[in-house]
């Protein structure tokens, strides 16, 4: 891999065929500017309503907003970092693996366009689209300048900053696709992965933090969040831009590795079988349990009943066929989680000490959560969208079960996964009750329970999780069932629970803004229920009676009720327009049926 | 009575109609031929008798039943192989057709003979503990007539069940349908391979643009498109007299250029009352390519 001027320069006058094809397309797609208008609608309705906070404060002194530029631009640039976290990512991760998948790669990696130039191509065709997502807060940086506040310096290095920042999550996600072999493993994987690159260090030295390993100091945050784009900003105040692009080194070097890491996967991974890991990982271990359990006697716990279909094969499959449904394989993905739950929460009781001791539990029922969330609402979406993209789904719809039939066995393997999930929830809820009830006990209180109840905080932690992991799960089922590929449905499915937990919360803080009250006062608070991320983290923080300023048990049951309204719903959509949604033709085709009715009847041409 | 009844069926997908106005009807126990071009309206058609897709207008009776307003009553009588289907690849042979006996709501005490016997059928019997997915693409083929026959239908929908098959697998699947025939099975069958076709069909339909442009049997077909017959005539004693003689015999239009309506035995009883001995006297076939390629234009609907 010689590296020469001229040979750069060569490069650089090259067509780019890939990279025309890649913006021709996206400027072909309506989706370029819906998406478009929606981001720059974000971000501008956000700069107008902090622009009227900034006005309100100042009052009627124009003066007064002399200065205030700093607040507008600090907010805008951190608007923009979030834009290309969750952005980006998306419009990425599809760029190889979509070539992958329609078995195009090999045919690109056998033209004359090196590796080098279909990764680059392929790159900067998903980068510039976002480069114009950075272009429409340009206006918004003149009016922050303008203000005052904020010194060429700063405007610089923010500017360098969010183009480095797309570079390096650009990077990242293309290597993700590179690496997978399906868009959505590239999607799931750019989310998760990119999470633990930027906040796993944070998290691991607040562990070591919290049990006493370590103490976390100033010093320690810039090697902790040395890629973090948005810390380095953070920075830019004290900072010269000598300093800002220094700090940057590291980021860069991120990008780079990233990059050659896509280099090389896009051809060693460029045809790889499916593979179903899980199921390979899972049948691998059989033999060492089997022995196992030869030696403590052949107990058997759960009868593998495995054999042929009884009167439900869509269910005999889900459970007896699929790795995450066959319930000797789901009790050991449990005690996969269980075990270390078990052990960090004995690691947290041994060594961290006060409120630290409940925080970090708390932490840990929140990754659960994410986690429980995640794979319900994978295995759902994927349910039907599998069958649909594996073309199994026609033949299944030409035998007499009917659509209800098939997706309630369809998501037989979905309330198994539940189960399995719900022990080790029940364990960190007694965890957690147990430390707090001790604390009350001795008259130690951290403010986190207004009155202590730990049955109670049992009682609502569980409901909350029957209802809402149910919820996500027909949700998804219903988003897989409306969506063509599998692809698809799971990334839209995750985008919705995503959209659905923040929205709410982004809008009811607009309007507290906007209205000149504030979020968390009452009858406003209660909207904030539309979100289902708002409940939990309130009954981990024990702030559920003081937020609704209210008896806790009122807004736990407000909650269960709503949530409980729209499982339902969704339950029933799903199960009752099961036919239709799957693809089968329905009454509903009548209407048009009656429109060509009237319709002039033809003769036939050339009969015989 | 007609077993399959079309009558002036619609289907719409959005803006573009894919089938209209066709009508046919299928009478019990034959096999029929649906043959078109790409994008004619083969699927569209197969599958609304299949009750995956409502017809925009018209209607379309299995046994005298609608698909329209008893689809579960239909799905019972018919069996469905469409041109491309995937399998479950977690499963063996003999479980893919267990799943499919289990959802056809079979006794369960049956099950095993019945799959015993389709595997018989289809030659997949030493197949049976072997993963779906290891399959050859014949095999498969093999398999999804398998599944159709699970719980005896009446009627099998098959749509282009050879395709992409190469002539050893086309030839087995063939050899297939026509022992189905034999078994009394009403057929209806797609295919681009029309030669095939002929062999097996009792009938044929050929649809272009979505209309059918004829229908029948294949002798009805052939009569009915007066399409001129080429002989291929070898004469030792060739010579231009004998050439302008041969023209002026009735019903030979040119001993160069096609001619029609003639008595193929006329012909030879005429050439050798003018002294002509004949080494080779052979008809050329009229094969279902030919009929096909003058019917239809190779337009889309």
């Amino acid at each position: 891999m010689r590296f020469s001027l001229s040979r750069l320069g060569r490069f650089l006058r090259a067509p780019m065929p890939l990279l025309g094809k890649e913006l021709t397309e996206q400027a072909a797609r309506r989706r370029t500017y819906v998406m478009r208008v929606i981001y720059a609608s974000l971000l501008f309705l956000v700069f107008a309503l902090l622009l009227h906070d900034r006005l309100r404060i100042a009052g009627r002194d124009p003066f007064n907003m002399f200065g205030s530029g700093r607040q507008l631009f600090e907010a805008i640039v951190y608007l923009q970092f979030t834009g290309i976290c969750v952005f980006l990512p998306a419009m990425m991760s599809g760029v190889i693996t979509y070539e992958k998948e329609r078995e195009s790669l090999a045919l690109l990696l056998m033209t004359d366009l090196g590796p080098w130039e279909i990764l680059l191509q392929k790159y900067f065709g998903r980068l510039i689209p976002m480069f114009t997502f950075l272009l429409l807060s340009l206006p918004l940086l003149a009016i922050c300048y303008s203000f005052g506040g904020v010194t060429t310096n700063e405007l610089s290095a923010g500017v360098f900053l969010l183009l480095l920042s797309c570079l390096q999550i650009g990077a990242f996600s293309i290597m993700m696709s590179a690496w997978c072999r399906t868009t959505t493993a590239a999607f799931i994987s750019s989310y998760i992965f990119g999470a633990v690159l930027y906040l796993g260090p944070a998290l691991f030295c607040l562990l070591l933090d919290v049990m006493n390993v370590h103490n976390f100091r100033g010093s320690d945050e810039d090697i902790v969040f040395a890629l973090f784009p948005p810390y380095v900003f953070d920075d830019t105040r004290s900072s010269s831009f000598d300093v800002v692009a220094v700090q940057s080194i590291p980021i860069m070097v991120s990008t780079v590795v990233f990059m050659i890491i896509a280099r090389i996967a896009l051809v060693r991974r460029a045809f790889l079988a499916r593979k179903q890991r899980l199921l390979r990982i899972f049948k691998s271990q059989d033999v060492f349990w089997n022995r196992l359990n030869r030696l403590v006697g052949g107990v058997v716990l759960v009868k593998d009943t495995g054999g042929l279909p009884g009167n439900d094969p869509v269910k005999w499959r889900e459970v007896t066929k699929k790795p995450l449904g066959k319930i000797n394989y789901l009790l050991r993905l449990m005690v996969i989680v269980e075990v270390p739950l078990v052990l960090a929460a004995i690691a947290l009781m041994v060594h961290a000490s006060g409120r630290g001791r409940l925080e970090s539990l708390s932490a840990v029922v929140m990754i659960l959560w994410a986690m429980a969330v995640l794979t319900v609402v994978v295995k759902s979406a994927n349910a039907v969208s599998s069958e649909r993209t594996s073309q199994t789904l026609e033949v299944l719809l030409t035998t007499p079960l009917s659509g209800e039939d098939i997706i309630r066995q369809k998501m037989s393997g979905v309330w198994r996964m539940i189960l399995v999930f719900l022990i080790p929830f029940l364990t960190v809820f007694l965890v957690q009750a147990f430390v707090s009830r001790a604390y009350w006990s001795r008259g130690i209180f951290y403010g986190r329970w207004d009155e202590p109840n730990p049955v109670g905080y049992v009682i609502i932690s569980l409901a909350t999780v029957l209802v809402y992991l149910p919820m996500f799960a027909w949700f998804s089922n219903w988003v897989g069932m409306k969506t063509k590929t599998r692809a698809r449905a799971i990334t839209v499915a995750l985008t919705g629970v995503v959209l659905w937990s923040a929205v709410p919360v982004f809008v009811l803080a607009l309007l507290g803004v906007f209205v000149d009250t504030h979020v968390d006062d009452p009858p406003l608070n209660w909207l904030f229920l539309l979100s289902p991320a708002t409940f939990i983290p309130l009954v981990e923080l024990g702030e559920l009676g003081n937020f609704f300023e209210t008896q806790a048990w009122l807004p736990a049951l407000a909650n269960l009720v709503w949530y409980g309204f729209l499982l339902y719903i969704l339950r029933r959509s799903c199960i009752v327009h099961a036919d239709r949604y799957l693809g089968r033709p329905t009454r509903q085709s009548r209407r048009l049926w009656r429109t060509y009715r009237r319709a002039p009847k033809p003769t036939v041409e050339g009969s015989l | 009575m007609a077993f399959v009844e079309l009558n002036r069926l619609w289907v719409k997908y959005g803006d573009t109609i894919a089938v209209r106005s066709l009508s046919f009807a299928i009478p019990q126990g034959s096999v029929f031929g649906f043959i078109g071009p790409n994008g004619a309206g083969k699927t569209s058609t197969i599958k609304v008798l299949a009750t995956l897709l409502a017809p925009a207008a018209g209607t379309a009776r299995i046994n005298g039943i609608n698909v329209r307003t008893n689809p579960s009553g239909v799905r019972r009588i018919i069996g469905y192989m469409p041109d491309f289907f995937g399998v479950y690849d977690d499963l063996t042979v003999a479980e893919y057709l267990h799943f499919f006996a289990a959802a056809y709501r079979m006794d369960r005490r049956k099950r095993r003979s019945v799959v015993g016997d389709v595997l018989s059928l289809t030659d997949l019997t030493e197949k049976r503990d072997t993963p779906v997915d290891a399959l050859s693409r014949g095999m498969k083929q093999r398999l999804g007539l398998a599944r159709v026959l699970l719980h005896d239908p009446e009627l099998l929908l098959l749509d282009e069940p050879a395709s992409g098959l190469d002539p050893r697998a086309r030839i087995e699947i063939r050899e297939l349908l026509k022992e189905l025939k034999n078994m009394g099975k009403t057929i209806l069958v797609s295919s681009h391979i029309l030669h095939e076709l002929s062999q097996i069909c009792t009938r044929i339909g050929i649809i272009e643009q979505g209309r059918l442009v004829a229908e029948g049997s294949l002798d009805d077909i052939y009569a009915q498109l007066a399409i001129s017959r080429i002989i291929h005539v070898r004469i030792a004693n060739t010579s231009e007299e004998l050439l302008e003689k041969i023209c002026k015999i009735d019903g030979v239009v040119s001993v160069e250029r096609e001619i029609d309506r003639i008595s193929v035995e006329d012909l030879l009883d005429r050439m050798c009352g003018l002294g002509a001995r004949v080494q080779m006297f052979q008809p050329e076939a009229m094969d279902m390519e030919t009929v096909f390629m003058k019917l239809t234009e190779g337009k889309t609907a």
